[in-house]
């Protein structure tokens, strides 16, 4: 148990939310290029633990990015890879 | 009655005629008004492509329309698009809870004046651009403007009279340095 948990900790990095690190990051809908940087190559949104937002942030993205998804500036899908 | 700021996108059908796109816009803007709003700043994204096909279109005439009003204002502006057939979407965000008719009227005399100076700026930089005979008419319009940029008007005169002269490219370096 203990070796496990001990080699386990070296994997993990931590990581800080980018828009809690830099204040001047707006989140917008209308600009679809930042906000691509969260979803994946089909479009999905790319969850919490993985882009390491933080949980404020993370509501604001897919809020954003579900609006740019109805004013069709970022796809819903995408089947082109 | 409550003030709100508004943010309204759509998206128009991207081949219909200037002037029917120009009534939709006219329609809007009364309807803004008559519903006791004023609109702030009207904004043109141009034809963008679309994300995903929209019924047939792959393209589409995107607008923003930044207003303060009631409520009431929204619903009618809403009701509106959902009529109008050239409109594909639309979306409408709020931006500000609350607001006063007066300081919005403000920001949009600010946002007109920024809109003034940078359609000024365009159209400078575009006659500095065609051939000099354009660049003396455009001299009486300036005044108004900075006095950097006149400056700019008069050195380019010059170096007009340079390009006369045999050894052009000499007497232009010196002016650089």
């Amino acid at each position: 148990m203990k070796e496990q948990r001990r080699k386990r900790k070296v994997y993990v990095r931590k990581k800080v939310c980018r828009f809690c690190a830099d204040a001047s990051a707006q989140i917008e809908y209308k600009d679809p290029r930042n906000l691509r940087y969260f979803i994946t190559e089909r479009g999905k949104i790319i969850p919490r633990r993985i882009s390491g937002n933080c949980a404020k942030h993370q509501r604001k993205i897919t809020l954003a990015i579900k609006r740019a998804r109805h004013l069709a500036l970022m796809p819903y899908t995408n089947f082109e890879i | 009655m409550r003030i709100r700021r508004y943010e309204t996108v759509f998206i128009l059908e991207p081949d219909i005629e200037e002037s029917r796109r120009k009534e939709t816009l006219e329609r809007l803007e009364t309807i803004i008004q008559k519903g006791g709003g004023i609109l702030v700043k009207r904004d043109d994204w141009g034809i963008r492509k679309l994300a995903y096909d929209i019924g047939r279109f792959s393209k589409g005439h995107y607008f923003l329309y930044d207003f303060a009003g009631p409520s009431l204002a929204v619903s009618e502006v809403e009701r509106h698009l959902r009529m109008f057939e050239v409109v594909l979407r639309f979306l409408t965000v709020k931006k500000e809870d609350q607001v006063s008719l007066e300081a919005m009227e403000k920001v949009r005399a600010e946002e007109q004046e920024k809109e003034e100076a940078r359609r000024m700026a365009l159209q400078q930089r575009r006659e500095a651009e065609a051939p000099p005979v354009k660049v003396e008419e455009a001299a009486t319009k300036v005044d108004v403007v900075d006095v950097e940029e006149e400056e700019e008007e008069q050195e380019e005169v010059k170096e007009e009279g340079d390009e006369e002269s045999t050894d052009a490219e000499e007497e232009e370096g010196e002016d650089l340095e």
